[in-house]
């Protein structure tokens, strides 16, 4: 059966991502940027930061960016996504 | 729907991109697959304008970090004449992989890129100058 994921807000997604150790490196206008530290920029990850409800299209695509690059799993996702609790990663390689 | 920020000549670099929108849960969703980044709105136009402010803060924020073209290369995008784009059949796999899982998400939408509920779903082409980008 196939894993489903939830529709978010975009502070809970925000606030999935410092659980794994990301920092917001620049907000422009309403759109933040987070990265590791010490990751290359070109990495960082966007977040437009406002009140419409992120599509569980666009979350399973936050999930996917992560288990790609990062080896983070759709369920550790989805868990730090409700609880904003999640082990911090480390730059790949 | 073509949005392009400024008048570009032909020695400009601009950055073309494809955004898809849907609609989904009461609200609009434009992702630009090949830039990982959206905006959910009420509104269509508000939620591709969203995309096209955010892709000039990515290009902002790279630029300042001197990283603009690594940026773009990491994504895909590739100089053809005076634009960077993604090759279409680059493009093509990223918009087809995202209508279906919008297709997954919510059972019987079935977008597909013959035949797309227009009500539904839509693709666009923003445009922006990238001038930072240089020759």
């Amino acid at each position: 059966m196939a894993l489903e994921f939830p529709s978010a807000k975009s502070k809970e997604v925000c606030r999935a991502l410092e659980a794994f150790g990301f920092v917001m490196v620049k907000a422009k206008g309403s759109h933040y940027f987070y990265r590791l530290p010490g990751e290359d920029i070109v990495h960082a990850i966007q977040v437009p930061y406002h009140s419409a409800e992120v599509s569980r299209v666009t979350v399973k695509m936050y999930a996917k960016r992560l288990r790609e690059r990062y080896g983070v799993t759709f369920k550790e996702f989805i868990k730090a996504l409700k609880s904003g609790k999640a082990r911090k990663l480390t730059p790949p390689g | 729907m073509t949005t392009r920020s400024t008048t570009s000549t032909a020695t400009v670099k601009v950055l073309e991109a494809v955004v898809v929108a849907y609609r989904m849960d009461g609200s609009w969703h434009a992702v630009a697959p090949s830039l990982d980044l959206w905006f959910s709105h009420d509104d269509l136009q508000e939620a591709l304008k969203g995309v096209v402010e955010g892709a000039a803060a990515a290009l902002a924020l790279m630029a300042e970090e001197g990283a603009l073209r690594r940026y773009l290369e990491a994504r895909g995008f590739q100089l053809e004449g005076s634009a960077f784009r993604v090759p279409e059949g680059v493009w093509l796999k990223q918009v087809e992989e995202l209508l279906r899982e919008v297709r997954e998400a919510e059972d019987g939408a079935e977008p597909d890129l013959e035949g797309l509920p227009r009500e539904r779903c839509r693709i666009h082409t923003i445009e922006l100058e990238a001038p930072a980008l240089g020759s």
